[in-house]
């Protein structure tokens, strides 16, 4: 039996990292969804099975209760502010040279972002990214390259502008 | 050029690290204290519900004795000498069955809501 405690303290960096992002860098509604996710986690323990990981199943949990959070609220017509998408510890020249990138990221859809934080943010296998999104793995394969080309044709645009 | 490698790199190099990690799970015991809070008073109300349920199904069913009781005395030849009886106590010429009935009728309900009540509580 696992410490529930435990858990979450080993857990919380890379959950809240990843909401963070998709939740376009607001801190408090990510950190809002993570602490649910993780109740949700604790009260379906029983329903956890060791075919997929601790942390795949906690993923999941946290990804469709953010896809729920979505569905529930009204298309935003809001700016999404482009530093927030990844938020880091960056220093000036830094932004200066990731803002294009931080840009692609932004302008990804919801699905296609998960996908690329997870594969490249928090190393997840594409088998594991297929878990949690509940998708085929060649789904998840192609929703990866999809995002990649979004990125490239987003960078080659700004390049010509 | 932009290359895989890069976005690698860059996730790689933009990984944020928290500081707060032990506020956070302080926040999350407290949410699954409020939890349980609510959870309990849930059950609690949800008691609370079945317990007034089965109160509405005893006061029914305490009604409908007293009522059928009351019925029965209607035939029972006592009830001639309690009504007289009652008129020499209230002084009155003559009073109805339908009256001693109900005074009877009533007094049965209210002491078998109060056994029910009791037996519930």
């Amino acid at each position: 039996m696992i410490n529930f405690d435990e858990f979450v303290l080993e857990q919380q960096e890379s959950l809240r990292r990843f909401l963070l992002s998709l939740c376009e860098g607001n801190q408090a509604l990510a950190d809002d969804l993570a602490q649910e996710s993780f109740i949700k986690a604790y009260l379906a323990i029983h329903t956890f099975s060791s075919k997929s990981g601790c942390k795949t199943w906690l993923f999941k949990i946290a990804y469709n209760h953010f896809i729920d959070y979505r569905r529930k609220q009204q298309p935003s017509t809001t700016h999404i502010d482009v530093a927030n998408v990844l938020p880091s510890s960056y220093t000036a020249d830094g932004t200066f040279e990731h803002e294009n990138l931080y840009r692609a990221i932004a302008h990804l859809s919801d699905q296609e972002r998960a996908v690329t934080l997870l594969f490249y943010m928090e190393d997840k296998s594409v088998k594991e990214i297929a878990t949690i999104m509940d998708a085929k793995e060649g789904a998840v394969k192609m929703q990866l390259s999809r995002a990649r080309e979004h990125i490239r044709n987003f960078l080659k645009t700004q390049d010509n502008v | 050029m932009y290359k895989d490698k890069d976005l690698e790199a860059f996730f790689k190099s933009e990984k944020h690290h928290y500081d707060d990690s032990k506020e956070f799970v302080s926040k999350v015991q407290e949410k699954l204290t409020y939890y349980h809070h609510y959870e309990r008073l849930a059950q609690q109300l949800a008691a609370e519900k079945r317990h007034n349920r089965n109160l509405t199904i005893g006061f029914l069913g305490v009604s409908v004795v007293a009522i059928v009781l009351v019925l029965t005395l209607f035939e029972l030849p006592i009830m001639q000498d309690i009504c007289t009886w009652l008129s020499t106590v209230l002084q009155i010429k003559s009073i109805g069955y339908v009256l001693v009935c109900s005074i009877l009728g009533g007094v049965f309900t209210l002491l078998g809501c109060s056994l029910t009540r009791l037996y519930y509580k």
